[in-house]
């Protein structure tokens, strides 16, 4: 079975220059490469996307990830981080993408936060 | 949409993003085709025929379509510069929510009647896929569409002579943004509208910052 993770954020709403913070828990357990979180700015139309920065928090777990543990990330959004943008056709914005690296496709917990 | 060139939608000092360059790679390669095309065709013509004949006229004429084609491919737009409007912004990196400044200088008349706005205009540029249809088929390819995202448009004395005019950036509208399959760029604009034919435009790129 692959892992299946949730993703908790400590905030939703952030500044630039701010530590976005959070927890993630392993809600099923499994074989895994490695557990990392990553700070995205993304770009999607409704036929593209894009993944225009990624920040990565580091390892946080490597090897089988145990069902019920929780890992506590913290990834610094840059100086310069601009606030998300909507348009009917367009949209950038920021998001908060927990990942397992493993064999076959990888297991995400993904959350959007709101930079001001 | 208005552009007067390629990339220089943007102002001194900002570069375009990965969007801005593919576009700008599309209509080089597309030049350089119809360039290739029509140059052979004029050449192949004067070379069997021995000059512009009855015979080779439409090959000649064909040829040049294709030439004139290439040159239209190398520029961002189909948009006539108005040699008589100038404009100094102030300030060029305003941001959301802040007054910007213009100040549009008609150094020729431009006649009576003539209609002149001047304009802060932001050009949203977004990716989508364009489906063909051909006779082997349907082809998908990835295009540009490029739509107002913001327009505000004031109508200019049509006279020579300084005019100044005040625009507010609006807090809730894009950035200047050169992305992968999104972009935003921001310009101040000056144009006379004229009944047939293309509008002349002057345009002044400028950077919107968040």
């Amino acid at each position: 079975m692959s892992p299946r993770l949730i993703l908790e954020l400590d905030r939703h709403e952030v500044a630039p220059g701010d530590e976005v913070t959070g927890t993630v828990v392993v809600a099923h357990g499994g074989r895994s490469r490695r557990l990392e979180v990553f700070l995205l700015l993304r770009e999607r139309t409704a036929e593209f996307e894009h993944d225009a920065l990624r920040i990565g928090s580091g390892p946080l777990a490597e090897g089988a990830l145990e069902e019920g543990r929780s890992h506590r990330f913290s990834i610094r959004l840059p100086p310069d981080a601009p606030p998300q943008v909507a348009t009917p056709n367009a949209e950038v914005y920021w998001e908060v993408d927990a990942r397992s690296d493993q064999l076959g496709p990888d297991a995400h917990a993904r959350q959007r936060i709101a930079v001001s | 949409m208005g552009w007067s060139a390629e990339s220089r939608h943007l102002p001194p000092g900002r570069a375009p993003g990965p969007q801005s360059r593919r576009r700008t790679r599309g209509r080089r390669i597309a030049s350089w085709i119809f360039g290739a095309l029509g140059l052979f065709f004029v050449a192949a013509a004067l070379a069997v025929f021995g000059g512009v004949t009855g015979e080779s006229a439409f090959v000649v004429a064909l040829g040049l379509g294709l030439l004139a084609l290439a040159a239209g491919a190398r520029r961002a737009s189909w948009a006539r510069e108005a040699r008589h409007l100038r404009l100094s912004v102030d300030p060029v990196e305003p941001r959301r929510g802040e007054r910007v400044a213009v100040r549009l200088d008609v150094t020729a008349d431009p006649g009576a009647g003539a209609d002149v706005d001047v304009g802060l205009v932001c050009s949203e540029m977004y990716d989508y896929v364009e489906v063909v249809h051909t006779s082997s088929g349907r082809s998908r390819t990835r295009s540009t569409k490029v739509v107002d995202a913001h327009a505000e448009w004031v109508p200019a004395q049509p006279v020579a002579g300084s005019q100044q005019f005040a625009f507010v950036v609006p807090r809730d509208a894009p950035y200047s943004y050169e992305g992968d399959c999104v972009s935003w760029a921001w310009r101040v604009s000056a144009r006379q509208r004229v009944e047939m034919g293309r509008d002349p435009v002057r345009d002044v790129p400028v950077w919107v910052l968040p």
